[in-house]
């Protein structure tokens, strides 16, 4: 009985350690989306409000469900013109954000070079810097979709099987 | 008169974080300092009092170049982030113009590398030149000129004449806030203020940080002619003041303005009342009487009124004499 037991458990660790990955994966699509709609409200803001960007991140800082304490960071230090550029502040307030660890190494860099090139632009150039952005943060997007569905399967196989597997090595 | 309230603090703000911290350790407050001087490779030259300073490189201030302190490219990139708050395309037009009013109302002109496009300058580059001046309001400086626009319940319409750095935009400054909170005299007015340099309100994201009293709406960075029709049409002023009109489209919307039961209070740069009247554009209202009073700022004085004179040249008040008040009763001389 308490093999059975121990047998059912490790199979479920598996399994929702299998789960936890393809989550993780779903997550990054969904931080990936409202990293989306931030930059299409950056754009909208800059175009017709010509808002400065730390009034922008302050806005964003409430509208955002992942990302909201990277904005209201990027908020606060803004205002403290306490040194630094905007690109290092943008660096600091990414190393210091949780969600970033759901992202990949590639994800990364694009929303490092977002931040380089944020705010230093004259007003034709930066609307431009951005549709670039959003342009390519669509592919992404629609990239990490398309292998999302086949990498939870893969996700949720290999996590029950290794528990599978652990629990015939252990009996 | 005083110098108004204190707003020093924001000045600082905007300096790069070593400069910010010498001044914190020289001054109190900047409440006498003038002007903020940064070159980039230059010595960094303070305005107090009225005196010319080094900023010291080991803190105070100093006559000697040799004892200054430098400021450096970045230095200037950095201050230049903070002025503009990180968002340089908020800023284009103020660059275009070389000039941005920061919170406080104080104005950081610009200088540097013009991109020059289709006859106008589209941008500036290379920021290296930067004057802070300290914005320092005048309160209470055109309180004894009210008495020769006042009339009956409302004022004559008034034109303020004088050359560049007289003080004309002071005094315009203050009689708007005179007149917006109301005195002794009379309730005070609604008075729709188009400030298409931002000097009269210095606003910052729309608010004025100058004091315009507690009835005026100001449209900030508007034309001078489109503001006034905005605001005829918009907020119902009873009185309109304007900034240095000139051109053929502010006159005309002066007129319109003054058919529509609306006084102005305007500037215009001028020596005195023959040049006034020889302006193409400008003659043609002073010879149909548009104005009933014309303030004239004597030369090389800052703030001085040399002459008041009525809408038929007669002079109500001259410097160093003492007009007796009511001498002039529903624009007829009685004396």
């Amino acid at each position: 009985m308490i093999k059975f037991i121990g047998v059912l458990l490790i199979v479920s660790g598996g399994m929702l350690l299998g789960h936890y990955f393809a989550e993780k994966n779903l997550i990054r699509i969904h931080i990936l989306e409202e990293f989306e709609q931030a930059l299409q409200y950056i754009y909208g803001e800059i175009e017709y409000a010509a808002l400065d960007i730390g009034e922008i991140f302050g806005s964003l800082a409430v509208r955002s469900r992942y990302c909201g304490g990277f904005w209201a960071y990027m908020y606060n230090r803004l205002l403290e013109n306490n040194g630094g550029d905007l690109y290092s502040i943008w660096l600091d307030g990414l190393d210091n954000s949780t969600w970033a660890m759901y992202l990949l190494y590639e994800d990364k860099l694009f929303i490092e070079e977002v931040g380089k090139n944020t705010g230093s632009l004259d007003r034709q150039s930066q609307l431009h810097t951005l549709e670039i952005f959003k342009n390519r943060l669509e592919g992404i997007i629609s990239a990490a979709r398309s292998e999302y569905k086949g990498k939870a399967k893969v996700c949720h196989a290999v996590g029950a099987a290794a528990g599978i597997f652990i629990s015939v090595l252990l009996v | 008169m005083d110098k108004g309230r204190d707003n020093t603090g924001q000045v600082l703000q905007v300096l790069p974080v070593a400069i910010r911290k010498r001044f914190t350790e020289v001054f109190k407050d900047l409440s006498d300092v003038q002007e903020i001087r940064l070159r980039a490779g230059r010595p960094l030259i303070i305005i107090y009092g009225k005196c010319e300073y080094f900023l010291g490189i080991n803190s105070g201030l100093t006559h000697s170049i040799e004892k200054a302190y430098y400021v450096s490219a970045s230095e200037l990139r950095e201050a230049m982030d903070y002025i503009s708050n990180y968002s340089r395309y908020a800023f284009e037009e103020e660059l275009r113009q070389g000039y941005i009013t920061i919170q406080g109302g104080h104005r950081i002109g610009v200088a540097g590398k013009i991109l020059w496009e289709n006859g106008r300058v589209k941008n500036m580059g290379n920021i290296s030149f930067m004057n802070i001046r300290v914005a320092h309001q005048a309160t209470g400086c055109s309180e004894k000129i009210m008495q020769y626009i006042r009339h009956g319940n409302g004022i004559y319409n008034t034109l303020l004449i004088s050359p560049p750095r007289c003080g004309k935009t002071t005094l315009l400054r203050d009689m708007i806030r005179i007149l917006s909170n109301g005195d002794g005299y009379n309730h005070g007015f609604t008075v729709g203020v188009v400030d298409e340099r931002s000097e009269l309100g210095a606003c910052y994201k729309g608010c004025p940080q100058n004091d315009l009293g507690c009835r005026s709406d100001v449209l900030d960075g508007c034309p001078k002619a489109e503001g006034m029709m905005m605001l005829v049409r918009s907020m119902a002023p009873e009185i309109i003041a304007v900034d240095e009109i000139g051109s053929n489209k502010d006159a005309s919307a002066v007129n319109y303005v003054m058919n529509c039961g609306i006084h102005v209070i305007a500037t215009v740069h001028g020596l005195d009342m023959g040049e006034i009247r020889n302006k193409p554009v400008l003659g043609s209202l002073v010879k149909e009487q548009a104005f009933k009073r014309y303030i004239l700022l004597e030369a090389g004085k800052i703030g001085k009124v040399s002459h008041i004179f009525d809408e038929r040249g007669v002079v109500l008040y001259r410097q160093g004499c003492i007009v007796p008040e009511r001498i002039v009763t529903d624009g007829v001389v009685s004396a």
